[in-house]
């Protein structure tokens, strides 16, 4: 029970963590640089992991190398423990059919690279560049709904986690919090539209790019490129 | 002449909540409007900006000028809970997004409000003193001329309430004008040209005998005498939210006695609801670094007392057998009405009550006073005392330096 005790406490505490990363810490300079670099290396690590073990290091390689020089190491490790759960699940669901540790093992670790993969871009994407393409591309007053996402989402998780807290308290039934906190979300939307009703035709988003985050990311998105194409130039029949 | 207003009136179907009001406001000027809750303060605000175009069965008599259009083009509105006027994630995407002023001159903006290094800080973290600044210099530097503010130091300590005030006066010296809604005319003395009250509809000039009633009762109020056995014993040695490096609460300790009342005080951020929040979810799960012994059931009521129910009403949340309660609590009008239509002040009555209906031996009360009036206040403040002295402990996080008139001891968290 102890052991179990602390596990949970372990995954408590990793999904806290991603969750700040993505909605409450500071923005980071590692937040300026295009979402298109971030998605095109997170998709070069996900098929690099596609090709094996050998594959799977390389991958992994890349994911440290990127925390590493990104100094987002605490993010790559949380996300890795939360990338456990669907990585075990699939160990365990695929050995009966595999009656391989190995081959289920090598399942369950792309699961794991692919999770921390797309993790690690939602944790870097920021809502601000989207809605400054989006204004450019004439969207406009709609591009304020992604950056409004972004800064409702903690609001409410914080009020659904009071509710279920409160619900826990008074021993009642789970759903009774949560039917409680769609009440309170409700009340919050017709706050939102009203606080911000007046300021709705001025939003003007702007957004930069820092340059020496987008330089180094380029070079590992070119490194990791390039293995990926040797790769699979070599394993060519 | 830069609002003219004349023979307003407005009503929510049958219900007539302005009536007939007539006040102008010039360049530079700022006006004060007082009333209890529900009196309609917050609906001419919300009328002057256009906000209720949506509202059912609502009607609109009397005349503005300028026109809505034009009106919308220079007024700014600035809710009571600073947060829901922010609408991006960043400090420096509120600043630029709104006002137009490059990324370059963020921080120059912001030290001038006493936020300085803040660009970068997600809104969300802003303490409620930090935000209710953010909002008003992004209504400045969108070159909005007159400000709707509606309560805007309720969520505040002193110190943040008069670093606001501080900031709205040189905002009016510059030749802004101000609507300011507010329960406590007295703070904003020196700033307000003319203050107002609403009562029963009407505007008419504001005189100190609206408030003199609720304020008597609050200066008359006393902490409870019972004290008895100890109901819970916390120690808190270190606590910091994962992936965060600040260290948000330090080798805290407290026993609470048996209808005692504790508050906490410190400034916005000091780790106040942090506090309560480590608490009530260690006597759930122990977590490491906190150690909570209880005797008794613990409950904890929100900031936002909504979220503390589980039924429809207020009678099913009580349970017809403790009906009685409801009447102690002067809730039995609104007993079988959806909780989601009671106001703030019925809704924190109606969660101390279900809370000892349930049997509770320590409440933690969040902000139980935020945003009420001194009516609305004293009735809660009463509520807790009637609960202490049914044994209930409290322990209660609050800015508001009332509290002390009903606690028995006040612990100061500081700024650590």
């Amino acid at each position: 029970m102890e052991v179990v005790r602390h596990v949970r406490n372990l995954l408590n505490i990793a999904t806290e963590v991603v969750y700040r990363s993505i909605f409450i810490g500071d923005d980071l300079p590692a937040k300026h640089v295009s979402f298109v670099i971030y998605t095109a290396y997170a998709s070069t690590e996900i098929l690099l992991a596609r090709e094996g073990l050998c594959g799977i290091v390389i991958a992994t390689i890349f994911l440290l190398l990127q925390s590493g020089l990104q100094k987002t190491h605490e993010w790559l490790i949380y996300s890795l423990l939360l990338g456990s759960l669907p990585a075990t699940w699939y160990f365990i669901t695929t050995l009966p059919f595999t009656l391989s540790p190995h081959y289920s093992g090598l399942i369950a670790l792309r699961v794991l690279i692919i999770s921390a993969a797309l993790t690690s871009v939602l944790q870097r994407l920021n809502p601000m560049e989207l809605a400054y393409i989006g204004r450019r591309l004439g969207i406009g007053g709609s591009s304020l709904y992604l950056p409004l996402l972004w800064k409702v989402t903690p609001h409410l998780m914080k009020d659904v986690e009071n509710a279920l807290t409160v619900t826990a308290l008074k021993r009642e039934k789970l759903w009774k919090g949560l039917a409680i906190s769609f009440l309170a979300l409700e009340e919050y939307s017709g706050y939102y539209e009203e606080g911000l009703h007046l300021k709705k035709g001025l939003f003007r988003p702007t957004f930069w790019y820092d340059w020496s985050e987008t330089a180094l990311m380029i070079a590992l998105l070119t490194a990791s490129s390039l293995t990926l194409a040797f790769m699979w130039f070599t394993s060519m029949p | 002449m830069r609002l003219r207003v004349e023979g307003l009136s407005v009503a929510f179907g049958k219900r007539k909540v302005l009536n007939s009001v007539t006040f102008s406001l010039a360049d530079g000027e700022a006006i004060l409007i007082a009333g209890p809750s529900g009196s309609g303060k917050t609906t001419l605000l919300r009328t002057l900006a256009g906000l209720t175009a949506g509202f059912k069965d609502f009607r609109v008599s009397g005349r503005v000028e300028p026109g809505l259009v034009e009106r919308q083009s220079y007024m700014a509105y600035l809710p009571q809970e600073p947060w829901y006027g922010i609408a991006t994630p960043y400090v420096w995407s509120e600043v630029t997004s709104f006002s137009g002023e490059p990324v370059q001159r963020v921080d120059e903006i912001l030290s001038r409000y006493g936020m300085s290094g803040m660009s970068m800080r997600t809104t969300y973290t802003l303490s409620a003193g930090e935000t209710q600044r953010l909002a008003t210099l992004v209504a400045e530097k969108s070159g909005k001329q007159v400000l709707l503010l509606d309560e805007p130091t309720s969520h505040l300590d002193i110190g943040n309430a008069e670093r606001v005030r501080e900031a709205l006066k040189a905002l009016r010296d510059e030749g802004r004008s101000m609507i300011i809604v507010d329960h406590n005319p007295a703070f904003w003395e020196g700033i307000v040209d003319k203050k107002y009250v609403i009562w029963d509809g009407n505007l008419i000039d504001y005189t100190d005998a609206v408030y003199a009633e609720a304020i008597k009762r609050l200066s008359a109020l006393n902490p409870p005498n019972s004290r008895g056995r100890e109901v819970l014993d916390v120690h808190v040695r270190r606590f910091r939210h994962p992936g965060s490096k600040r260290v948000v609460i330090k080798e805290f300790r407290l026993t609470l006695h048996k209808g005692e009342i504790v508050s906490i005080y410190g400034p916005s951020g000091a780790g106040k609801t942090t506090l309560l929040k480590v608490i009530a979810s260690s006597s759930l799960l122990p977590r490491p670094g906190a150690e909570v012994t209880l005797s008794g059931k613990l409950l904890f009521i929100p900031d936002n007392p909504l979220l503390f129910f589980t039924a429809p009403t207020l009678m099913e949340e009580v349970g017809e057998s403790n009906a009685s309660l409801l009447e102690v609590f002067q809730l039995t009008k609104v007993a079988n009405v959806p909780v989601g239509f009671l106001s703030t002040g019925e809704r924190r009555r109606g969660a101390v009550a279900s809370a000892i209906s349930r049997g509770a031996s320590v409440i933690l009360a969040d902000e139980p006073t935020i945003g009420l009036d001194p009516l609305n206040k004293v009735n809660v403040l009463e509520s807790i005392i009637r609960a202490s002295e049914k044994g209930c402990a409290f322990l209660i996080a609050t800015h508001d330096p009332i509290l002390r008139n009903i606690s028995n001891r006040v612990v100061d968290v500081g700024s650590s």
